[in-house]
């Protein structure tokens, strides 16, 4: 069994921004468990969200490197780093990014409807459907399955981010300042929930957050500031 | 290959994104101005060449001079045992002028007209003459030009050695007014005419002491379904005809020997499947033929099909490319569509950016975002393709009615019959010409969400995720 899921190695990443360069990783080392709950924090602009898509797959670093399952995945092609996105990762951004147009239901199912083609979609739209309405019962959302993400409060949208996150079973879940957009007591459920899928699904979870008590509810917190990663004090 | 939630994405957002409908309505808009455009200009072409073909049948053989030509009837029996031949009938064609003279009822009325020399019988097998009779057309019995059993009781008729009866061209006798129809002057049914035809030499000289003049009881009137294309021409029976014409058989003092009678036109009708061209070169081999086993040495013979015949080709040619233009302008309409739906396009992508960051971040790849656009606009072009089918259809069927109804409500009459060439605006539906629209109507439609759908799959999926 690997000992990580997933490892950046070296990374670097700039932005440039007419004469200016921002030097925002500086060779950065991290390092995740399977299983593990770990939290990264900095300052706003610190990189933290830049970190989370470089490892999501959904940004390109300058150097270095990222493994996941001890595979380069600067090695794969666009179609396989897109196949990896979709079946091993699942994304929670701070402002629940839905698809205004599709139902609850529907938003939950999208990943499984990327992965499946035509065909194999006819065949198994039954189960999956059946899938991710346990799942939304789980998440007490059974009830919003039919709604538009506009007839929801901030955190009925943002659980239906969770489980579309959940759908596809990924082995990494990354939260990019989940509660970031909700108030305390919101925030603090999905906290809960983010808890309750690590502890009893083991599910793995780099969740970015710039505030310290969000953080202190992982297992594990490092600190991001000039570019390196550093524990959290 | 085309995934599901590609499919299910771009019908959602076609059902939810109203800024499409303007799209769908430019593509529908389009596409039933071209359908009515190309219908109806098709419809002109296509009633000119039904008109000429029903009114001279498939091949026509005649004589290239006004002399005619003999050995017709031998021509015409061997002609109807060709395969692929269903009738031939002799016609004499002569310049002749008609007159009408009855005092206290109509005014003097002299005209220049084509006097046609037909058997009725033959010649309404050919041609649609039956069809278009006034008066005969209802009956159930073959045309005819035999002068009644009993005369009418008129006036005018008194003192009148008919020597036959006529049917005149309804144009020859009434203008079309401008709802194409003929407002006929009954009483001038059943009286005399009088028509008078340039009497020839036997030398081809005008034999100017011997003009001849008959008189004729106007029995019918004979409406061509397009009366404008032909000149206004008068019907008489064969017989007469040739003996108008001299064109009767006659001894010849000087040679010694029997001149045979003449015709002026021999007119074919083929069967239906039936190849004209090599039913052409036969009819020749026929009559090059006759010519040599009667040593004839006469004038050249002009073997036409009815499409071929001076005037109507070069005027089909002339009429298609007035069609071809008419289409190209509406066309370069059709082509602002797609620079809308471009722009559409352009403005849902830019509005849809977040959402392409969406379906990357959850595996969704380049050609997937490009392709949910690419299958949207489709879309908008099926749906639009079938929107102005639904409104050129009816609109191209009901035309005349719309047409009639605008002209009676606000008095403005775009299409006049009186003084157009065909009596009535087409109303059939061209369908190769509408697939072909439809068709462009989708293909315009992917054209324009081109660029949009480029530049959705080419959107980096953090850029779109950061989009403001």
């Amino acid at each position: 069994m690997n000992n990580t899921i997933i490892r950046a190695e070296n990374l670097v990443k700039t932005y440039t921004t007419g004469p200016e360069v921002l030097r925002i990783l500086r060779g950065l080392e991290l390092s995740v468990r399977p299983g593990e709950f770990l939290a990264v924090t900095g300052v706003s602009g610190s990189g933290k969200s830049t970190l989370l898509h470089l490892l999501g797959l959904l940004d390109e670093c300058d150097s270095g490197r990222i493994y996941f399952d001890e595979q380069d995945v600067s090695a794969l092609s666009r179609a396989q780093r897109d196949r990896l996105r979709n079946r091993q990762i699942g994304f929670v951004f701070q402002f629940y990014h839905l698809l205004p147009e599709l139902t609850v239901l529907e938003n939950t199912m999208l990943p499984a409807m990327v992965t499946n083609s035509t065909f194999s979609w006819l065949g198994s739209r039954a189960k999956l459907r059946k899938q991710a309405l346990e799942i939304l019962n789980q998440l007490s959302l059974a009830d919003r399955a039919k709604h538009r993400p506009a007839q929801l409060s901030g955190g009925e949208q943002q659980r239906t981010a969770i489980a579309r996150a959940l759908i596809n079973k990924p082995r990494l879940l990354l939260a990019d300042e989940p509660t970031g957009n909700l108030d305390l007591d919101t925030g603090a459920r999905i906290l809960d929930l983010l808890e309750t899928l690590n502890s009893q699904h083991n599910q793995t979870i780099v969740m970015v957050s710039h505030d310290p008590d969000t953080a202190n509810r992982a297992h594990r917190c490092l600190h991001l500031e000039q570019g390196q990663i550093h524990n959290c004090s | 290959m085309l995934r599901h939630f590609e499919l299910f994405l771009a019908c959602r957002y076609l059902k939810k994104k109203r800024l499409a409908f303007f799209s769908i309505a430019a593509v529908a808009l389009s596409v039933a101005m071209l359908i009515v455009v190309s219908s109806v200009t098709g419809g002109f072409v296509k009633q000119y060449r039904v008109a000429c073909h029903s009114s001279y049948g498939d091949i026509i053989i005649s004589a290239d001079s006004l002399m005619g030509f003999p050995y017709y009837d031998e021509l015409v029996t061997q002609a109807r045992k060709l395969d692929g031949l269903r009738e031939a009938t002799a016609v004499i064609k002569l310049p002749g002028l008609l007159r009408i003279d009855q005092p206290g009822r109509f005014k003097l009325f002299v005209k220049g007209v084509q006097v046609l020399g037909i058997e009725p019988k033959s010649y309404s097998q050919i041609t649609n003459f039956k069809a278009g009779l006034w008066k005969q057309s209802k009956l159930d019995a073959p045309p005819s030009l035999a002068l009644p059993d009993k005369l009418p009781d008129n006036p005018y008729l008194k003192g009148v050695k008919l020597r036959g009866a006529c049917i005149v061209g309804v144009e020859v006798v009434c203008n079309r007014s401008s709802d194409a129809s003929y407002h006929r002057k009954k009483d001038l049914y059943n009286s005399p005419v009088i028509i008078s035809v340039m009497a020839l030499k036997r030398t081809g000289l005008i034999d100017v002491d011997a003009t001849v003049r008959y008189p004729f009881l106007l029995i019918d009137d004979f409406e061509a379904s397009v009366p404008l294309i032909t000149e206004p021409t008068v019907y008489i029976p064969f017989a007469l005809a040739q003996k108008m014409s001299r064109m009767l058989e006659y001894h010849d003092d000087d040679a010694a020997r029997t001149k045979p009678a003449r015709a002026s036109q021999v007119q074919i009708l083929a069967e239906p499947d039936a190849d004209l061209q090599e039913l052409k070169k036969r009819l020749r081999e026929i009559w090059d033929k006759i010519a040599w086993d009667n040593a004839y040495l006469g004038g050249a013979m002009v073997f036409e099909t009815w499409d071929e015949q001076e005037g109507i080709a070069s005027f089909i040619a002339q009429f298609e490319r007035e069609r071809t233009l008419m289409t190209i302008l509406f066309g370069i309409m059709g082509v602002v569509s797609v620079f809308l739906i471009f722009c559409i396009f352009f403005v849902i992508v830019t509005e849809k950016i977040p959402d392409i960051g969406i379906i990357k971040s959850v595996g969704g790849s380049s050609a997937a975002v490009g392709r949910i656009f690419f299958v949207y606009a489709g879309a908008v072009g099926v749906v639009g393709a079938f929107l102005g089918l639904a409104m050129g259809w009816p609109f191209v069927v009901h035309i005349n009615a719309i047409h009639d109804w605008v002209a009676q409500t606000f008095d403005w009459r775009v299409y006049d019959a009186a003084v157009l060439l065909f009596p009535y605006i087409p109303n059939e539906v061209d369908w190769y010409a509408t697939t072909i629209i439809m068709i462009a109507a989708l293909v315009g439609s992917l054209i324009g969400s081109m660029i949009p759908a480029a530049r959705a799959a080419l959107m980096k999926p953090i850029q779109a995720l950061r989009y403001e």
